[in-house]
């Protein structure tokens, strides 16, 4: 694979070409990547906004049609519906696991098997979260099962 | 591939369930006094297939605790085996002892589809934990 980088003045904006005869697991894994860390979404907390990008983010999560933010230790509300996120982060690190979360899979620290068809799922910051049985085949087919 | 896969649980859970009631009424037969005709054998296919079916379509119903769903899938049972095995099928008469034998053997056939689905469920959960650490090392 050839990394070719042109660095000048003249571009007022980063632009990034991918170049390929065929996609290969690699290709899309660096692609996802790409996509995690140039997306982002903004979140408000005490009043203050503050810009976060995917690849911080190990969760979002919907109560009472308000949806939030989860970082490590933060929590950021959100103006987006949880299916509009679903639709853009579709295609970067992101899955949907239950009705109201959808998760950064990159945060993924192990999944378990529970009664009745569902997964529980630990995060690399301790936390743990329910796959449910509806969404259990989606996640499974991120991860190629 | 979600419709193959929908399917495949479906056969699974059919499959599974009609060993686990042939073998339980092949050991009872005697003492329940009930005859394993062919047709027999077909509708107790029929049945579990249905069941199956009722528990795939009831699947989308949302359900956030595990004792709802569960509640959920054995109500699918019940009423799939009392309703169309008894009522309609009439592959047995609704007395106490025929229906406490029911029950046992549903309940035995529940959970014995429950920790196939599990066993099934671990296997993939490993695959998965290997996937994440693969995407960990890479990174």
């Amino acid at each position: 694979m050839k990394l070719t980088i042109e660095q000048s003045e003249e571009f007022d904006e980063p632009e990034i070409t991918i170049k390929c005869g065929m996609m290969d697991d690699r290709l899309e894994s660096i692609i996802r990547h790409i996509r995690l860390n140039m997306f982002s979404v903004t979140g408000v907390k005490d009043g203050v906004t503050k810009v976060l990008s995917l690849g911080e983010i190990f969760y979002f999560d919907s109560i009472d049609e308000r949806t939030f933010i989860y970082l490590e230790s933060d929590v950021y509300e959100c103006s987006m519906k949880l299916y509009e996120l679903e639709e853009q982060l579709a295609k970067a690190h992101f899955v949907r696991i239950s009705k109201s979360c959808i998760v950064n899979i990159m945060k993924l620290d192990s999944v378990r098997p529970m009664l009745n068809s569902r997964y529980e799922a630990k995060l690399e910051n301790g936390e743990k979260l329910i796959i449910s049985r509806h969404y259990l085949p989606d996640f499974k087919r991120v991860f190629g099962i | 591939m979600q419709m193959r896969k929908k399917i495949s649980v479906f056969f699974i859970m059919t499959c599974a369930s009609f060993t686990i009631i042939m073998l339980i009424y092949t050991a009872l037969a005697e003492w329940m006094k009930a005859d394993l005709t062919q047709s027999r054998i077909f509708a107790l296919f029929g049945v579990c297939a249905m069941v199956a079916a009722v528990i795939s379509a009831t699947d989308f119903i949302p359900a956030q605790s595990v004792l709802v769903r569960l509640a959920i899938d054995f109500a699918d049972v019940f009423l799939t085996v009392f309703l169309l095995g008894g009522g309609v099928m009439k592959l047995f008469t609704f007395n106490m002892k025929t229906m406490l034998t029911v029950f046992g053997m549903l309940s035995a056939a529940f959970v014995g589809v429950a920790a196939l689905v599990l066993a099934n469920e671990i296997i993939h959960s490993g695959e998965i934990n290997q996937k994440i650490a693969e995407m960990k090392r890479k990174n």
